[in-house]
C-alpha cells in the first residue's frame, strides 16, 4: 500500500490533497444557524425568525399559527426579530440583506426592499409612516411601511446589529463603530453623536432625560439625552451586551460574567449587584417590580426589582441568547440548540403555560 | 486542535490588526504574509523534491525502464524505488511538506472567518479564543476595506450599473489562482498521465477556488488572492537565472 502510494505521481498527489482541502473548506463553510431566534410579540401572537423560517404561534396555546416560507429556502435565513406594523402586516429582515412586509392573513409578500447591503440583526422598527432597518452594512435605512420605498438613510461607520430607539421625532442610534446617534426621525440627519469607546451591539434605553448603553468595553454609559454628553459610566466585569431595562429611576444590567446590578439613573449609583452564575447576553425585562433574566446556561429568573432576591427560576433548556418579550401576563423565552424553540412562562408564578417545537419538516 | 492552531493564529490576526490602523483588509494580507514565511522552509523542501522528481522523469535511466518494463507495471514500480534510493530521493519529501501545511491553511481560513465575526454568535464565540483582554476591546472587527465589506461576498457597484454587483476579488482568484498553479506546477511528459494531471489542476483549482471567492466572504478570498499573488513572487525569486548560452 506505502509502496502504491509512494509510487503515486506528484501531480495527483497534490490533486487529491487539493480535493481534501477544498471538500473541508467547503464542508467548514455549511449553513447551520448562525445567530439565535429572534421574537416579537403582539397581544395574540408571539412572532418567531430563526433560520429558514418566520412563524406566528397562538400566545394562549403556544399552537402554530402559520410559517413563511412553506418551502425552506436555503438562501434566506432570519434572526432579526419581526417586527408588527400597521394593517396586519409583519416587517421581516433577514440575513441575505433583505426587508420584506409579510401579510400575515395569508402569508403573501406586500413589498420587498433590496437597499440594504449587509445582513439585518436588529429588528426594524415601525415609527409613524416609516419603518427602521438597521443594517450590518452601516446604514439605518428609513423606508416607507406602506410601499417599501426608501425615504432617506444614514451612514455610521461601522455596522449596525441594534434597534432603534426612537422618542418624539428623534432616533436615538447605537453601532458596532463605538458610537450613539442622535437623529431626526423626518430627515435622518444627525443632531449629536458620541464615541464611547466600545461597540455597542444592542439599542438603548431611554429613561427620561437620560440615554443608557452597554459596550463591549466593559462598561454601562449613562449619556444626557438632548446633547449626548456623558453623565455618568460603570466599569463591569465583562461585555454589557443587552439594553438595560429601566423603571422608577433605576436601571438593571447585566454582563457576561453573570453579574446583575441595579444603579440609581440620576448617579449611577449602585442600589444592588447579583451573580447569577453564568454569562447574561439578552436584555433584562422588568414588569411590575419583577426583573426577568436569562443566562446562556438555560436559567430563567425572577427577581425582586427592589433587592435582586429571586422570586422564582426556571430552566427550559437549550441556550437562552434572545432577548425574552412578555406579552400581558405571559413571558416568552426563546432557545438555541433546545428542542423547544419557545417556552412561555406565567410571568408571576413562573409555571409553564407552554411551549413550541416546530415540526421536524419545517425544522 | 483550537488550542494548537486556530487560537494563536486568530490572537495574532487581532494583534496584527490592532498594529496596523485596524485595517481588517491589510491585516488579513500582512497575516499572509507572516504565515508564508514561516513555512517557507517547507516550501523550499517541497520545490527542492518536485525539482529533483523533473530530473528523474527526464532521466535516460528511467526512459530505459519504461521502455523496458512497459507491460510489467509491478517491476517498473520496484524499479522506480530503487532509482529513487540511489538517486537519494524521498517520494514523501514532496508530499509531506503540503501535508504538514494543510492544517495551517485550514487554521488559517478558521482564523479569518472566525475573526470577521459576522453575526452575535460568531462574535460571542471568538471572545472565547481570545487571549488578552485588551484585545477583546477590539471587537468587533471593522470589516470594511476599499469597496468590499470582508464579511459578505464581494461586489463591485458601480453607479452606471446599477443593481449589478461585479465580483472583481473572484475574477482576481480566478487569475491568480491560474498563474499560480500553471507555474508551480511541474512540467511533465506531453500526452503522460502527469500532463492530463496537470492541465486538470490548472482548471480545477482556479474554479474551485473561484467559487469560494464568489460565494463565501470577502475576506478568504482576500487571502486566496494574497497567497496566490505572494507564491508567484516567492516562485519568481527562487527560480535561479540560467548562464547564457551562444
Amino acid at each position: 500500500m506505502l509502496t502504491r502510494l509512494k509510487t503515486l505521481p506528484h501531480v495527483p498527489r497534490a490533486l487529491i490533497a487539493m480535493t481534501f482541502a477544498a471538500l473541508v473548506l467547503a464542508g467548514c463553510s455549511r449553513i447551520a444557524p448562525t445567530s439565535w431566534p429572534g421574537i416579537s410579540a403582539d397581544e395574540a401572537s408571539v412572532y418567531l425568525a430563526f433560520n429558514e423560517a418566520v412563524r406566528a404561534i397562538d400566545l394562549i396555546e403556544g399552537k402554530e399559527l402559520w410559517f413563511y416560507p412553506q418551502e425552506p429556502d436555503r438562501a434566506m435565513t432570519m434572526f432579526a426579530p419581526p417586527s408588527p406594523a400597521p394593517e396586519g402586516q409583519i416587517i421581516v429582515g433577514t440575513y441575505n440583506n433583505k426587508v420584506f412586509a409579510l401579510q400575515g392573513q395569508d402569508q403573501s409578500i406586500a413589498w420587498e426592499s433590496d437597499v440594504s447591503r449587509g445582513r439585518i440583526v436588529g429588528a426594524p422598527v415601525v415609527a409613524g409612516d416609516l419603518v427602521l432597518v438597521p443594517s450590518a452594512d452601516g446604514s439605518l435605512y428609513a423606508l416607507n411601511v406602506y410601499s417599501g420605498s426608501q425615504v432617506w438613510s444614514f451612514k455610521a461607520r461601522q455596522g449596525l446589529w441594534a434597534s432603534p430607539a426612537v422618542e418624539g421625532d428623534t432616533i436615538y442610534l447605537t453601532s458596532l463603530d463605538h458610537h450613539v446617534y442622535a437623529l431626526s426621525l423626518a430627515s435622518g440627519k444627525s443632531l449629536w453623536e458620541k464615541d464611547l469607546s466600545g461597540a455597542i451591539p444592542d439599542k438603548p434605553a431611554i429613561a427620561g432625560d437620560v440615554i443608557l448603553a452597554g459596550t463591549l468595553g466593559n462598561k454601562l454609559i449613562a449619556l444626557q439625552k438632548q446633547t449626548g454628553e456623558v453623565l455618568w459610566e460603570i466599569k463591569s466585569e465583562d461585555w454589557v451586551w443587552g439594553t438595560p431595562a429601566v423603571g422608577d429611576g433605576v436601571a438593571y444590567y447585566a454582563d457576561l460574567s453573570g453579574a446583575v446590578s441595579a444603579v440609581r439613573i440620576t448617579d449611577g449609583d449602585v442600589v444592588w449587584t447579583r451573580a447569577l452564575g453564568g454569562r447574561i447576553i439578552a436584555s433584562p425585562l422588568l414588569a411590575d417590580n419583577v426583573v426577568y433574566l436569562l443566562t446562556e446556561a438555560g436559567a430563567v429568573s425572577a427577581l425582586a426589582a427592589k433587592d435582586g432576591k429571586t422570586l422564582w427560576q426556571e430552566k427550559p433548556g437549550g441556550k437562552l441568547l434572545s432577548d425574552p418579550v412578555l406579552a400581558g401576563k405571559t413571558l416568552v423565552v426563546s432557545a438555541l440548540e433546545s428542542e423547544n424553540l419557545l417556552s412561555a412562562y406565567d410571568a408571576q408564578s413562573g409555571d409553564l403555560l407552554w411551549s413550541y417545537k416546530p415540526a421536524e419538516k419545517e425544522g | 486542535m483550537d488550542q494548537v492552531i486556530l487560537n494563536p493564529m486568530i490572537n495574532l490576526l487581532l494583534v496584527i490588526y490592532d498594529l496596523l490602523w485596524h485595517n481588517f483588509g491589510v491585516a488579513i494580507i500582512v497575516f499572509t504574509a507572516v504565515i508564508r514565511v514561516l513555512t517557507l522552509p517547507l516550501t523550499l523542501q517541497q520545490q527542492r523534491s518536485m525539482q529533483k522528481m523533473q530530473e528523474l522523469q527526464k532521466s535516460k535511466q528511467w526512459l530505459d525502464i519504461q521502455k523496458k518494463y512497459k507491460d510489467d507495471k509491478k517491476r517498473i514500480q520496484q524499479e522506480q524505488m530503487k532509482l529513487y534510493q540511489e538517486m537519494g530521493i524521498n517520494p514523501l519529501a514532496g508530499c509531506l511538506p503540503t501535508l504538514i501545511q494543510l492544517p495551517i491553511i485550514f487554521g488559517l481560513y478558521g482564523a479569518i472567518i472566525s475573526a470577521l465575526a459576522g453575526t452575535p454568535l460568531q462574535l460571542l464565540e471568538l471572545s472565547g479564543h481570545i487571549y488578552s483582554k485588551a484585545h477583546t476591546a477590539l471587537l468587533p472587527l471593522d470589516s470594511r476595506f476599499l469597496w468590499m465589506d470582508l464579511g459578505q461576498p464581494e461586489r463591485l457597484y458601480l453607479p452606471f450599473l446599477p443593481g449589478v454587483g461585479i465580483p472583481v476579488l473572484t475574477v482576481l482568484v480566478v487569475i491568480t489562482t491560474f498563474l499560480q498553479t500553471k507555474l508551480t506546477t511541474p512540467a511533465t511528459a506531453t500526452g503522460g498521465q502527469g500532463a492530463q494531471m496537470n492541465q486538470m489542476m490548472t482548471l480545477y483549482m482556479p474554479l474551485l477556488l473561484g467559487y469560494f471567492a464568489f460565494t463565501l466572504n470577502a475576506g478568504l478570498a482576500l487571502y486566496f488572492v494574497a497567497s496566490n499573488v505572494m507564491a508567484i513572487a516567492q516562485y519568481a525569486l527562487a527560480r535561479k537565472p540560467k548562464p547564457a548560452t551562444k
